[in-house]
């Protein structure tokens, strides 16, 4: 996904996605199926930053939903995203009610303990940054910090639209973004062997 | 992962982003969409799992099947550029309509509340003036007092018929009734404060001087109505008993 340039999200096939949409809810199978290989990644990932290991399941659940409701979407492939990520985002709530309700023990902090970032600067730290790695730290984030960076860019949501997604106004979902992504940039740092020279705040850097 | 790939030409990258945003110390020097893009890839890796896409497809065919397609677009659907923004504003307006009405709701049933405990403690008479306008125009001495409150409430439609009658006078006979009914009620129904109506109870117990002083001065004044009126007291007393109930709720009871 990486692109040569500097693009803000990762969007690359809106265009695509929006039209085997339409296909698909003029009843194409297929492209339901395209529409599907290209979202459910992102979704994925969101919903293994709030869910963990569950995430399959609740995207199978949510699957079932947008496949059953998806005459009532009206939009572009942006769109579906959003859409698809806030019926992702009620399955995942929902699990996370009945999932409180009868306490299972944690496995997270362990798998994350075998972890330990082993790079001698940020940059390698970034380059070979593993899924259960990425998956550790954003899950560590404070969980709207956590939702608002998953979103952009896990999911590939801008601004507003990851604020409808949340319900909250797209101001605080961009601060969020930034203090989540400057966290992460943090962590980053300082576990590549500490060094990182002890990050100090950044110097006047717009939120 | 699948990440890994571009170890080399990912850091030939990154070097041109320190330059770009100068000053930046090492431990936030990762461009912000160079964390963006890396972190993105990172939890997006994984291709997808062909039997989940299967089941998104079977319940997708099932959906279609059953005509599930065809269902109306709510405002949560509607996810066209330009919409959600007004959708976002209409939530809000609408949020804020309820809350408004909420407040005003509250207000207007505090004035009510307000309203209603200023005509029992200010007027008095105002629930029994309709009673004792029918009852005690002739404010004879006591005889009518408590033995017509029973009739007019029994009857049911002589409130209504009188209720501008006398406006002076009335109170006091009112009160001797009242105070009778009150501990006809209080001997029937005993402890069970809720089955009286809590105002008529307060009254009660203050005009007794307390709880406890209830007993004793039912009695004094079922003594005092007595001196007044003996024939009656004996051969009307089940029929007022029951009328008490009947009688102070009358609002609701002289209706049907």
């Amino acid at each position: 996904m990486g692109q040569g340039g500097v693009p803000r999200r990762p969007q690359p096939r809106d265009g695509e996605l929006g039209a085997a949409v339409a296909r698909a809810q003029e009843g194409d199978e297929t492209a339901f199926a395209v529409a599907y290989r290209i979202v459910q990644p992102g979704l994925l990932g969101y919903l293994r930053g709030l869910v963990g290991d569950e995430a399959e399941d609740v995207a199978s659940d949510a699957w079932l939903e947008i496949a059953r409701d998806l005459g009532r979407f009206r939009g572009d492939g942006a769109g579906f995203r959003g859409w698809t990520a806030t019926i992702a985002r009620h399955r995942a709530l929902d699990h996370l009610r009945r999932q409180r309700s009868r306490p299972r023990p944690a496995r997270l902090e362990q798998d994350a303990l075998e972890l330990p970032g082993r790079h001698s600067t940020p940059d390698q730290a970034l380059e070979s940054l593993s899924t259960e790695r990425a998956l550790e730290l954003v899950r560590a984030l404070p969980r709207d910090q956590a939702e608002a960076v998953l979103l952009r860019v896990v999911v590939g949501l801008d601004g507003p639209a990851a604020a409808r997604v949340l319900g909250k106004r797209p101001g605080a979902v961009r601060t969020a973004a930034h203090r989540g992504l400057r966290r992460l940039a943090r962590r980053l740092g300082t576990t590549a062997d500490g060094a990182a020279d002890a990050d100090p705040p950044t110097p006047g850097e717009p939120t | 992962m699948g990440e890994r790939h571009s170890c080399g030409g990912q850091a030939g990258r990154r070097r041109a982003h320190p330059d770009g945003t100068p000053g930046a110390p090492a431990g936030t020097a990762l461009g912000e969409s160079e964390l963006e893009t890396r972190f993105g890839a990172a939890l997006r890796a994984g291709g997808v799992d062909p039997a989940a896409e299967r089941g998104a497809v079977t319940a997708f065919r099932a959906a279609r099947a059953a005509g599930a397609h065809d269902a109306r677009t709510r405002a949560r659907d509607d996810w066209r550029p330009g919409r959600p923004r007004r959708a976002r504003r209409s939530l809000r307006t609408t949020l804020s309509l309820a809350l408004a009405s909420l407040t005003l709701g509250g207000v207007a049933v505090a004035a009510i509340g307000s309203a209603r405990s200023g005509t029992e403690h200010g007027g008095g008479h105002a629930p029994g003036s309709a009673r004792p306008s029918s009852t005690s125009a002739p404010s004879t001495p006591s005889t009518p007092a408590h033995t017509a409150p029973p009739a007019a409430a029994g009857r049911g439609d002589t409130p209504s018929a009188a209720p501008s009658a006398p406006s002076g006078q009335p109170a006091h006979p009112a009160t001797a009734g009242d105070t009778l009914a009150h501990c006809r009620a209080y001997a029937q129904v005993g402890e069970r404060g809720g089955a009286l109506d809590a105002t008529a109870w307060r009254r009660l117990v203050t005009a007794a001087g307390g709880p406890g002083k209830v007993a004793a001065y039912c009695t004094a004044q079922a003594a005092r109505a007595e001196g007044g009126s003996t024939g009656r007291a004996g051969g009307s007393g089940n029929d007022r008993s029951e009328d008490k109930g009947g009688g102070r709720r009358r609002p609701t009871g002289g209706k049907p």
